[in-house]
């Protein structure tokens, strides 16, 4: 996941948190006070009925007493059409056998009221018969202007609402009574889910600004590392000089990489250097007294007055100086080659076309050994990725050890393509290899016959051709039996 | 013909000395970058031939300052640089040829006289040796006036042998004229006796003479007297 992803991700999460909390803690406050104000109408509510009249409820002597007169109560006309009709009024008796109740409790009634009766508020569900309200609706809601979608808020397929209450224990002399009060709830109701509705959008409105917000602000605040990298992939071997730009008046932690970065690239640069340098000072060092022999050979051997045992001497020796030469030249060209310091121009390639030069360019050898050489190539376009000049290095090089350690019978190269891959084959029916010697034959100045010095040493070519077949992920496998074939299986992987 | 050698190794440049006094040459040494820069400035040569590497001014800024000063005297650059970029970065200074040490004797003369001849001898662009003819301008070769049907390869050792003509040339410096220094001695051999056979043959066709020599195990001698 990218640096940017996680940090928007970890500052949505903790916005997330803080929001969500801070909006639960809102609801929760919010549902206690519309709570508290309901509990407190029922109270008001409760105490101005026990106070009504000539000293209220009070005053009764007697339970009997005490139910005649909320009869009447309730029966009033200016209370019922105030209040009975919008709140329920129920009075029990010590066995909650119901003595007297407003018009609405008796249309839904209470259950369970016993276990009410602990609680100091309880609310109540009620179904609602549609029909109900309809009918009540023209009479008697009207007179009084309540608007019953609002108070007695009935959702249209389930006709529910809610009710809050309190029931209290009234104690007259040694009776017993009990008093349910509850009024419609539904509007608290209502206007919870709505803040709860509202509260949930404004999260999520406020998650997706912060998201895009974030997106932007990391960006913004990791482009100069993004910078860095598009400026560290523009640095390669040939331009390793250029650093990376920094800004001085930046003291942040980007300015310190930056700097290391540029440190590093310092120090890799003059490594780079001393590599090239060493190279191309061996080189000269070794090439000049070469240059010396030679020509001092060269000119020795012009002379007329020479014995045929001087003339073998001086070819020997030119021969030796020549080998030398070459050999040093490899040495050189392999340690570039380690050293990643030769240039490697991938392109796409011919197989085909590769193969057909080598055979070529190697054909005389044959000839004068009188082998067999030949090119099989079974399908007509193989292509590969390479850089032409290195693999020709590397395939003529196989290919001439096989002519080399061949002296009679056949050198065969083969290509061809199965699935994704190409393989190039040379198969020579030469003295063949060890089977325990297989893995050591690319290892520098390698012989497999310790004691032959006939020159016929695999030398570095090997090495060089393993080398170049590693840059390129190539395979090599080796199938030889002794004195009698060896096969160089190379295997690149097709375009 | 005067030529200066600007080269501070001396035992290169006596060696260098020796091939150009056997061919009748006059020469002259410098073993400094700046006292060659200034004789060559200050007197006309008909070639120079110049190391890379020298103290005081190198080669580069000696072939580029002459160039500069419109001296286009023909340039030979010796170097022991044998990377591609030194040898485009020379030819495009000027210089007229770049020959990379270690280098046999008969590879520099074959190529001072390829230098000399395209400068000043255009007439002479005929290397004739009895009925062997080269026309060094064309790259055809005739024997006793008729056409040789040469591939480059084998044309190159002629016309290498006949600049070289009754010195022995070794397969060395064939093989360094010719194929460069990227083959190994087994390949080279090979690849060179497979290309004086097919001469040979090739002349055989059209003359009895045995132009071609082969001295031992050293090399070969391209002469028109039998032995």
């Amino acid at each position: 996941m990218k640096i940017r992803t996680k940090l928007t991700l970890f500052f949505t999460a903790i916005f997330f948190v803080l929001i969500l909390s801070l909006s639960l803690w809102y609801q929760y406050r919010l549902f206690y006070v519309l709570r508290s104000e309901a509990l407190k109408n029922i109270e008001m509510f409760l105490k101005g009925f026990m106070d009504f009249g000539h000293g209220g409820f009070r005053k009764v002597k007697n339970l009997d007493e005490f139910i005649i007169r909320y009869k009447e109560r309730i029966n009033r006309d200016n209370f019922s059409k105030m209040l009975s009709r919008r709140t329920w009024n129920i009075l029990y008796d010590k066995d909650f056998n119901i003595i007297g109740q407003t018009p609405l409790a008796a249309e839904f009634p209470l259950q369970n009221i016993k276990s009410y009766l602990t609680q100091k508020y309880f609310t109540a569900k009620f179904k609602s018969n549609s029909e109900y309200f309809k009918s009540e609706k023209e009479t008697l809601f009207s007179d009084y202007k309540i608007n019953l979608e609002y108070e007695f808020y009935t959702d249209k397929d389930n006709y529910t609402f809610y009710c809050i209450g309190k029931i209290s224990e009234i104690n007259i002399g040694n009776e017993k009574a009990y008093l349910a009060v509850l009024f419609p709830d539904n509007k608290n109701r209502l206007y919870l889910d709505k803040t709860l509705i509202n509260v949930i959008f404004t999260l999520l409105f406020s998650m997706c600004i912060i998201i895009i917000f974030g997106l932007f602000y990391s960006k913004y605040s990791l482009s100069p590392i993004n910078k860095i990298i598009s400026e560290l992939n523009n640095i390669s071997e040939e331009n390793l000089s250029k650093r990376i730009k920094t800004y001085k008046n930046n003291k942040d932690e980007i300015t310190e990489i930056t700097l290391s970065i540029n440190n590093l690239l310092e120090r890799i640069e003059k490594a780079f250097v001393m590599e090239k340098q060493f190279i191309s000072d061996v080189s000269h060092e070794f090439k000049t007294p070469i240059a010396i022999l030679q020509l001092n050979i060269d000119n020795i051997s012009n002379n007329p007055h020479l014995s045929d045992d001087e003339i073998d001497k001086i070819t020997s020796s030119l021969e030796i100086l020549y080998s030398l030469d070459f050999l040093i030249q490899k040495l050189l060209y392999l340690s570039k080659l380690e050293s990643n310091l030769c240039k490697f121009n991938p392109e796409t390639i011919s197989v085909n076309e590769l193969l057909t030069a080598i055979k070529n360019n190697l054909e005389s050898i044959a000839e004068v050994k009188d082998i067999k050489f030949v090119l099989n190539l079974k399908d007509d376009i193989l292509k590969i990725n390479g850089d032409k000049d290195l693999l020709y290095i590397a395939l003529s090089n196989i290919a001439e050890n096989a002519l080399k350690y061949t002296d009679n019978g056949s050198v065969i190269i083969e290509a061809e393509k199965v699935d994704n891959k190409i393989s190039v084959i040379i198969e020579d029916t030469g003295s063949g290899i060890p089977k325990n010697k297989i893995d050591r034959i690319f290892d520098k100045f390698y012989r497999i016959d310790t004691s032959r010095h006939d020159g016929k040493s695999f030398g570095i070519g090997l090495t060089i051709s393993k080398r170049i077949l590693d840059i390129h992920n190539a395979v090599i496998n080796i199938e030889s039996i002794e004195n009698v074939r060896t096969k160089f299986i190379v295997t690149f992987q097709s375009l | 013909m005067n030529i200066l050698v600007i080269e501070d190794n001396i035992k290169i440049s006596d060696n260098i000395s020796y091939i150009l006094k056997n061919e009748n040459y006059n020469y002259e040494i410098s073993a400094n970058g700046n006292e060659g820069y200034d004789k060559a400035i200050s007197n006309e040569y008909d070639l120079i031939i110049l190391d890379l590497m020298l103290p005081g001014m190198d080669g580069f800024e000696i072939l580029e300052s002459l160039r500069a000063n419109q001296i286009n005297t023909p340039v030979l650059v010796l170097s022991a640089k044998n990377q591609v970029e030194d040898k485009v970065k020379a030819l495009n200074l000027g210089s007229d040829d770049y020959i990379t040490k270690p280098f046999a004797a008969p590879e520099l003369l074959a190529r001072i006289k390829t230098i000399l001849r395209r400068k000043y001898d255009i007439s002479s662009n005929i290397i004739k040796m009895s009925e062997l003819t080269i026309d060094t301008n064309k790259k055809e070769a005739f024997v006793s006036n008729e056409k040789l049907d040469l591939t480059q390869k084998e044309y190159d050792l002629l016309e290498f042998m006949a600049y070289n003509k009754n010195k022995v040339v070794s397969k060395i410096a064939i093989g360094q004229y010719i194929w460069g220094e990227s083959l190994d001695l087994f390949t080279m051999s090979n690849f060179i006796d497979v290309h004086i056979s097919n001469l040979r043959k090739k002349i055989g066709t059209i003359s009895n003479k045995k132009f071609i020599q082969t001295k031992r195990g050293l090399g070969f001698i391209l002469s028109e007297d039998e032995e």
